[in-house]
This record gives structure tokens, C-alpha cells and sequence, in this order.
């Protein structure tokens, strides 16, 4: 074991920064809310929750994030089979592409569906617009590169050699993946369905602009609450009602996750994957026909859209990128709102990547003392908390608490490296979601044999689950990169120190008068997928030249 | 590409302030400090004179552009170091500095209008100023009889129409608020939730000030009974619904600005193909101040001083897609030929908004669903 140094630093560090940037905001701006003339005032509970409005705002949470989660789980898993199973060309380029939702901002996203769904739009006969399948049409868009790259990242792992067994002695392929193959993928399965429910309860713009008034969500209540009537003690008891939806969320997760999690028999990609056959048609016709219909419709129809303008087809709006809107009316071009953007990125994948594999090599030990594993499944819950609470809360809450915190003498709320900061936090759940389900199936045996001969705790990590866990971990780079990317919540919630962020300066080109506007806006959203498609490209290729296969 | 003076100027009165950083350097010679280069000096509301020196931060929203080359000319005018920084958008950055007024986050705010501003200035976050060069031309957008803050620019939210839909289908477009909820016009309208949008919510309050407060849940009754779409902000209305945006849009009459029209003038053409409804339209004003407990509180004045000048006020059209608060400020040719100023308004005071904002929304919220 590490030193019992290393170990409080390993545990204590995450912890502290995320206690600091998440947590305390949160409490602050709860407290604030519950606090009326210095005296605590609990009068809002009773208030907020006899309205009906409140009722089915809740309703309309846990039902679109759980129609959410069911739909991304099932469409997704035949995806994590192809992509990880099924050696193909272009396979690395799918990989990368299904990502890109992910950072689209969503008012442009928004848009693109409503194009399609709306009077007038090629989908117009579904009469979807403003209901409820086009809410959870858009949440399974977002959300399904999520399944396919977490349940992934754990299947092309898996030792073919159980469900060749099972074949052998006589049962179908579907009967193989349901008993040997399914309780070995649980464990990822379980985390990515959590992370979807909490995306999915956290969703902001996309179910505002496609649910309209009807489907409105607990998000865009607190929105409300707190950005136009400034009604701090409604957005309290709101945000409360979030964080007991998402910490039931995440008790169940965990339980489903647990109790089946065993270490299993890993083997090397290589050996796992192979060309397509007869007998994966039926997966790669259900991931053809959902990669289609789910991302290659609304993204086709942003792409065309944004190669139009006045003169007709051609690059005009891309061209125009470079410059600073029509009027000059952008403080920057886009392309330095790129720069700007990749650096922040950067900087927030670096915090988030150094926080989330801290708390992984702390939340994938398995301690014997009942006390300390009951410990590790507090904290694996805590970390997962900034997912599941609004960008609006933390985003308020860090005004409130980031003037010279702890007396230091520095304003840090404009001094810009809150922006990071914040993008951070919401990554590490993300990071540590990808990277658990690979580190907690490595056999501890192999720990417990180099530790026997001799290795340090470092030697150990550096020599068993580091060669193990490095594909998931350039994943995770890809996906934290993305996120921080798209990342508009937060950021736009906090002062930004004349830095403009391309989902910032996208919103500033849609939300403005003029056709050449709206073009350039789109032709940036198609600018800000292809950069993220390469962007997770390259983070995958790095994982292969950084460790070799064991 | 040439501008012109702004059409509607009522007077000229504001010739003083044609050059406010002028100003600055001028106000040195009364002011009597000894300060041995007059560049770094302003005056402050009394009139005295005061070091400017140091850095000043302005706190803006998302829509706001301060121009590098006015930044660079600020700050050789005045010594000053300029921060601008942005968040959220108008609403958001009311309610942030309302939040955070016993520790600022600038010195100086810009963007907060005329729905928000009184209750920044109830709570206590703002400093009083209003420069002396901004002259009474500027008196009928002021906030309150104190000056407490800087009125900046202003514009107009208003019903637009799309002509060529109507002239299609050989309708006359509908001319005031009672016209659209008439059976003639029936489906054909789509307006912004209040409840989400800035300019949603500036056509309730328009709709408060036409019909009473007793008369608007009737009107906005009869509205949505007629078939009138709501959708949750200006981009999705204008470009996905509006007939008139160019994309493809089934509903020819939407909530925007009077200065729309001049956005669809199609190339080559010397006609817009859509209209404002001028007997539909509020005024947005926009605010700039001081914030309580600055901590260069005559960097922030100074910053304020620079925006109400004539340099500022040239840019803010093309910009910011507001009309300058100067008369003499300039306006692009487009918005003279297709963007008519409407005669009157349908406006409330900023404090009879502010009292009422909630209660408003959350009627109209429950009478939509």
C-alpha cells in the first residue's frame, strides 16, 4: 500500500477541490436562499412545493431523464458492440464523430431539430414539435455517444473466450450475451446510465427550445428563477429537489454497479475484435439505422444549411468566419474564439484528468473494513454530485463565495481561471466514469503478485493498471476535452475577462439580426464537430503510442 | 460604408458632448489639482477633479462589443487600464449584480435595461451618475429623477409582418396588438415566452401598458386563443417559425425588432420583403452606471463618460444593434429606409416594471399552461 501520506493526499486533494468549487458554492447560494433578515426562513419549502407548476416540472424531470437514459442504453449498446467488437474501415472516425453532439451548443442544435420538426420542416408529418419524443429525441443525440464509448471501453476487453464456450456448448448468440456477456458489461452499463440520468436531468437549452412551456424541466425552472425574478429562495428548494432526485439516482446506480462488479478476465484489444460477420448484421443494421436517423439527420441539415448563404451554395459562411461578423459586430473572430476555446479546453482537461485519476486510483481499491469501503461509495456518489446540479446554482453560488476566498487577496470570480475551474468539475465525473469500470475489473491478484515481488505502490500502478487502463484513459481525455469544449452553463454564468468561447460568440451570431448571422453561427457550430472529431481522434491515438498492449 | 446622422434627432442641445473625451482633458484647467498632465484627470458628479490613473473594469452582457480601436483611444485619453469583461446575458447580469453588490465585480456595468434597472438600483448596487455632458436630449430615457444610471443606447421590440406572405395570399397584414387576435389572423402569429426571452417579455409589459393591468390577461387570453405559437427564444421564432427569416417558416407575423426589416432586404433590392407593425412597439433601453463600492470609482465614471461620447455613440448602431442615445449618433442608411422609428410606444415606467415583473410572469404563466 502507498504510504499513509500518499494516501490522504491521494484522497484529500480531489476532495478538497471539489468540496471548494462545487460544494461550498452550492451550500452558499441554498443557505443564501433559506436566509431572509439574517433569520433562517424554511417557509419556501411549503411555497414552492404547493404550486402544481412545481409538481410537474419534478414529473417531467424523471420522466424525460429516465425515457432519456432507457433510450440511450438500448440504442446504444448494439453501437458499443460494433465500434468496440467489429474491426472496420473508418471505425476510429465513427468513434470520434458520434462524440460531436456533445459539444454542439445546443441553440444551434435546437434550431437544426426544429428545421426538421417543425411546420414546414421535412418531419413536419410526425407533428413532434414541442412534444415530448422530440425532447427525448434530442437527450438520446446528446447522450448516446456516452453508452457506446463507456459500455465500449469495457467490452473490448472482454476474454472472447466464455461466450465462444458457451457457443460451443450450444447456446444462441443471444442467449450468450444475456448470461455470460450482459452480467460482465453491468458495471459499465450501470455507470453510464447514471451519467445519462444525470445529464438528462441537467439538460438546459435543448429542453427549453424543443419542449417549449410544456416540457419544461427542473433546470430550466431554476433558469427561470434565478436569472429573471431573482427569486433565490424558490431556486434553493428547486435545487434541492434536483440533488435528492440525483443522490437517489446515484444510490441505485451504484447498487446495480456493485454488487456485480468482479474482476474480470481482461484481454488485449487486439485479440477481442475482429471483422464483421453474418451474424453481426443485426447489430450493425440497429446502430446504421440509429446513427442515421439520430445524429446524421439534424447534423446533415446543419451542415447543408450552414453551406448556403445570399449567393447561393458555397463556403461564404466559412470564409466570413475569419472576420468579425457583418458591422464588425463580434469583439473577436471566430477562429480566435476557437483558440480561446482549445486553450480553456486544454487547461480544464489537464485539472480534470489530474483530479479524476487521483480519485480513481482511490475509488478502484476494494479495502476489507467495512467502514472504508462504505467511505470509498460516499465519495464515488459525492464526485458524481456536479453532473446532477444546475450550471445556474454553481455558476451563482461561485459569485458568492469566489471573492478573495479564504481571505486571500484576489478576486478569482473575474479573474478568468474560474472558467477551467469550473469546466473541470463537471468532467471529472465523466473521467471517472469512463475509467472505473476498466481499473476495478483488474484482477488484484496481479496487484498483490508485483506487490509481492517487490514493486512499489508507484511501481504497481505504473506496471499493472496503467498499461490496462491507458485506452480508457485517452478516452477519457477525448471526452473531458469535449465537454470543456461545448461547456456554455458555466461559462457563461461566470465573468469572462474579454475571452470569447466559440459556444459564447455562436449564441452572440444566432441570437443577432441579419442572414449572414445566422450562417456564420451555424458554419461555427460545424467548425466546433469537426475540431472535436479530431480533437478525440488524436486522444485515442495518443492512449496506443503511450502504452503498449500487455 | 457611409453613415448618416440619426434621423429622429430631436435637438442639438447635445453638441457639448460631441466629444466627451474632450472633455475629460478640458475639465482639468477648473479643476485645480496639482497634477502636472491634465490626461489624468475627470470629473466626478460634483464637479471636482480627481487622479484617474490605474485600472477600471466595465462588467458587460454577451451582446456587448467595445471596439479594440475605442479601447486603445480610452485609455490613451484618460491613463486608464480598461478591463471589459462579459457574462450571461441582460437578466442574468441585472441578477448577478444584484448578488453580488457587497463585493462588485467591476466598477462600471453597461447592459442592464430598462425592465432590470430599477431593481439594481433599489438594492443598493449602484452608484448615482449621469454625466453632465450627456444633456437633456437624453432625459426622456432617464431611469429615475436621481440619474442613479447612464442611459446608453435604446431600441425597439415590435410585432414585425412578412409582406410577401400576406400579398401571396391576399390578406392585408394585421396593423395593432386587437388586430392579431382577430379570426382573420388566426395561426399565423408566434411570440416568445415571456417567461425565457428579453424581448418576450417586453411585448407583456408592452401589452401591460396597451391594455391595463386588468386588460392584458384578457388580450393575452384571446391571443393564445388564437392559435398563437409560443416558442422560447428570438433565433427559434425568427428563423425557425417566421415566414419572413428566410428559412422556411409557416407563421408570417412574429415578435421582433422595428429594425428587422432592414435584415431582409433581399440582394440587389431596394425593398424589404417584411414590415414592422408600428402601433406594436416598446422601447428597450439599455443602462450603463457605477457600481456601490467600486474600486476605481472615477475610473468607472470616466468609462461612463466614454460611452455617452460621440466616438462611442457612432459605433453602438452597427454593433450593438441599438439606436445611439445621442441624437447626434450615427445609424447605418438601412435602418433610415426600412426601419421607421415608430411615432409612440407602449411603454411602462422602469419601476412600475420592476414591482410588478414577477407577478406579471406568473400570470401570464398561468394562463398559457
Amino acid at each position: 500500500m502507498l504510504p499513509v501520506l500518499g494516501w490522504t493526499s491521494t484522497v484529500l486533494i480531489p476532495l478538497a477541490f471539489i468540496g471548494i468549487f462545487f460544494a461550498w458554492p452550492v451550500v452558499t447560494l441554498i443557505v443564501r436562499g433559506f436566509t431572509a433578515d439574517g433569520a433562517v426562513d424554511l417557509t419556501g419549502f411549503a411555497d414552492v412545493f404547493s404550486r402544481t407548476s412545481t409538481w410537474r416540472v419534478i414529473g417531467q424531470t424523471l420522466l424525460q431523464a429516465t425515457l432519456g437514459t432507457v433510450g440511450a442504453v438500448i440504442l446504444g449498446l448494439p453501437g458499443a458492440y460494433v465500434v468496440s467488437r467489429l474491426r472496420f474501415r473508418g471505425r476510429a472516425a465513427l468513434r470520434a464523430w458520434i462524440t460531436v453532439p456533445f459539444v454542439l451548443p445546443t441553440v444551434v442544435v435546437g434550431v437544426a431539430f426544429r428545421s426538421l420538426l417543425g411546420e414546414g420542416g421535412p418531419l413536419a408529418f410526425l407533428d413532434w414539435d414541442q412534444t415530448l419524443p422530440a425532447v427525448v429525441w434530442a437527450l438520446v443525440f446528446f447522450n448516446y455517444a456516452v453508452v457506446v464509448r463507456t459500455v465500449g471501453a469495457l467490452w473490448e476487453r472482454l476474454d472472447p473466450r466464455p461466450v465462444q464456450a458457451a457457443r460451443v456448448l450450444g447456446a444462441s448468440p443471444l442467449r450468450a450475451f444475456v448470461t455470460v456477456t450482459l452480467p460482465q458489461l453491468r458495471p459499465a452499463i450501470a455507470a453510464a446510465a447514471s451519467l445519462v440520468f444525470l445529464f438528462c436531468s441537467t439538460a438546459f437549452g435543448i429542453v427549453m427550445v424543443l419542449g417549449g412551456r410544456r416540457f419544461a424541466n427542473l433546470e430550466a425552472e431554476i433558469y427561470r428563477q434565478t436569472t429573471q425574478l431573482l427569486d433565490l429562495r424558490a431556486a434553493a428548494v428547486l435545487s434541492i429537489a434536483q440533488l435528492v432526485i440525483v443522490s437517489i439516482a446515484l444510490y441505485v446506480s451504484s447498487r446495480l454497479r456493485t454488487r456485480r462488479e468482479t474482476a474480470l478476465n481482461l484481454a488485449a484489444v487486439a485479440t477481442t475484435s475482429r471483422r464483421i460477420q453474418r451474424a453481426d448484421l443485426p447489430a450493425v443494421i440497429v446502430t446504421g439505422a440509429t446513427i442515421t436517423v439520430l445524429h446524421v439527420l439534424p447534423l446533415a441539415s446543419l451542415v447543408a444549411r450552414s453551406l448556403r448563404d445570399a449567393q447561393g451554395w458555397g463556403f461564404g459562411n466559412y470564409t466570413a468566419l475569419a472576420t468579425q461578423g457583418s458591422r464588425d459586430a463580434l469583439t473577436s473572430t471566430v477562429w480566435e474564439a476557437l483558440a480561446t476555446s482549445v486553450r480553456l479546453a486544454l487547461a480544464a482537461t489537464v485539472i480534470a484528468m489530474i483530479i479524476g485519476l487521483l480519485l480513481v486510483t482511490v475509488l478502484s481499491r476494494r479495502p476489507g473494513k467495512p467502514l472504508a469501503r462504505r467511505g470509498i461509495a460516499t465519495i464515488d456518489g459525492f464526485v458524481m454530485l456536479p453532473l446532477g446540479v444546475s450550471a445556474v446554482t454553481v455558476g451563482f453560488g461561485l459569485l458568492l463565495t469566489m471573492y478573495q476566498p479564504f481571505g486571500w487577496d484576489i478576486d478569482l470570480r473575474s479573474s478568468g481561471v474560474l472558467i477551467p475551474i469550473a469546466q473541470a468539475v463537471v468532467a471529472v465525473p465523466l473521467v471517472i466514469r469512463l475509467v472505473l469500470p476498466v481499473v476495478r475489473a483488474i484482477d488484484p491478484r496481479l496487484r498483490h503478485a508485483a506487490a509481492v515481488l517487490g514493486a512499489s505502490p508507484v511501481r504497481v500502478l505504473a506496471t499493472v493498471d496503467w498499461p490496462i487502463a491507458a485506452r480508457s484513459v485517452g478516452l477519457a481525455t477525448g471526452f473531458a476535452m469535449a465537454a470543456s469544449l461545448g461547456e456554455f452553463g458555466a461559462t457563461s454564468f461566470l465573468v469572462r475577462p474579454d475571452s470569447v468561447t466559440m459556444p459564447v460568440i455562436i449564441f452572440q451570431l444566432i441570437g443577432r439580426q441579419g442572414a449572414q448571422n445566422y450562417g456564420m453561427a451555424l458554419a461555427a457550430a460545424v467548425v466546433l464537430g469537426l475540431v472535436t472529431t479530431i480533437i478525440i481522434m488524436a486522444a485515442e491515438r495518443l492512449r496506443d503510442a503511450g502504452a503498449g498492449e500487455f | 460604408m457611409s453613415r448618416i446622422k440619426n434621423p429622429f434627432s430631436v435637438n442639438r442641445v447635445a453638441t457639448a458632448s460631441i466629444a466627451t473625451g474632450l472633455a475629460l482633458v478640458l475639465t482639468a484647467c477648473g479643476g485645480g489639482t496639482d497634477s502636472p498632465t491634465p490626461n489624468d484627470v475627470a470629473t466626478n458628479t460634483e464637479g471636482q477633479s480627481e487622479e484617474l490613473s490605474g485600472e477600471v473594469t466595465l462588467i458587460a452582457h454577451d451582446s456587448f462589443t467595445f471596439p479594440d480601436e475605442l479601447i486603445a483611444d480610452f485609455e490613451e485619453k484618460t491613463g486608464l487600464t480598461l478591463n471589459v469583461t462579459t457574462t450571461g446575458d441582460g437578466g442574468q447580469l441585472a441578477n448577478q449584480l444584484v448578488l453580488t453588490k457587497d463585493a462588485p465585480l467591476a466598477d462600471a456595468f453597461f447592459g442592464v435595461d430598462n425592465s432590470f434597472v430599477t431593481g439594481l438600483i433599489e438594492a443598493g448596487a449602484v452608484d448615482p451618475y449621469t454625466p453632465e455632458s450627456l444633456g437633456e436630449s437624453a432625459t426622456e430615457f432617464a431611469a429615475d429623477d436621481a440619474g442613479s444610471v447612464t442611459p446608453v443606447d435604446h431600441g425597439y421590440v415590435c410585432f414585425n409582418a412578412d409582406d410577401a406572405w400576406f400579398e401571396e395570399n391576399g390578406l392585408a397584414a394585421p396593423e395593432t396588438l386587437d388586430d392579431l387576435t382577430d379570426e382573420a389572423y388566426r395561426g399565423l402569429t408566434v411570440v416568445m415566452d415571456p417567461t425565457a426571452s428579453s424581448p418576450g417579455a417586453a411585448m407583456l409589459f408592452a401589452t401591460v401598458a396597451k391594455f391595463g393591468e386588468d386588460g392584458y390577461r384578457d388580450y393575452w387570453t384571446k391571443l393564445l386563443a388564437n392559435d398563437t405559437k409560443v416558442v422560447q427564444g428570438w433565433s427559434d421564432a425568427y428563423y425557425v417559425d417566421f415566414s419572413g427569416g428566410g428559412e422556411d417558416g409557416q407563421y408570417p407575423i412574429v415578435v421582433s425588432y422595428n429594425t428587422s426589416p432592414a435584415y431582409t432586404v433581399a440582394e440587389g433590392s431596394d425593398e424589404s420583403t417584411t414590415s414592422v407593425l408600428l402601433d406594436t412597439c416598446t422601447r428597450q433601453v439599455e443602462y450603463a452606471g457605477v457600481l456601490a463600492g467600486a474600486k476605481n470609482p472615477a475610473g468607472a465614471r470616466a468609462v461612463i463618460d466614454y460611452l455617452v461620447s460621440q466616438d462611442f455613440q457612432d459605433t453602438v448602431a452597427e454593433t450593438m444593434y441599438m439606436y445611439p442615445v445621442l441624437p447626434s449618433g450615427a445609424v447605418p442608411d438601412e435602418w433610415q429606409n426600412w426601419a421607421p422609428v415608430p411615432q409612440h410606444s407602449l411603454d411602462l415606467a422602469p419601476d412600475q416594471i420592476t414591482a410588478n415583473r414577477a407577478a406579471w410572469l406568473d400570470e401570464w404563466s398561468q394562463l398559457a399552461g
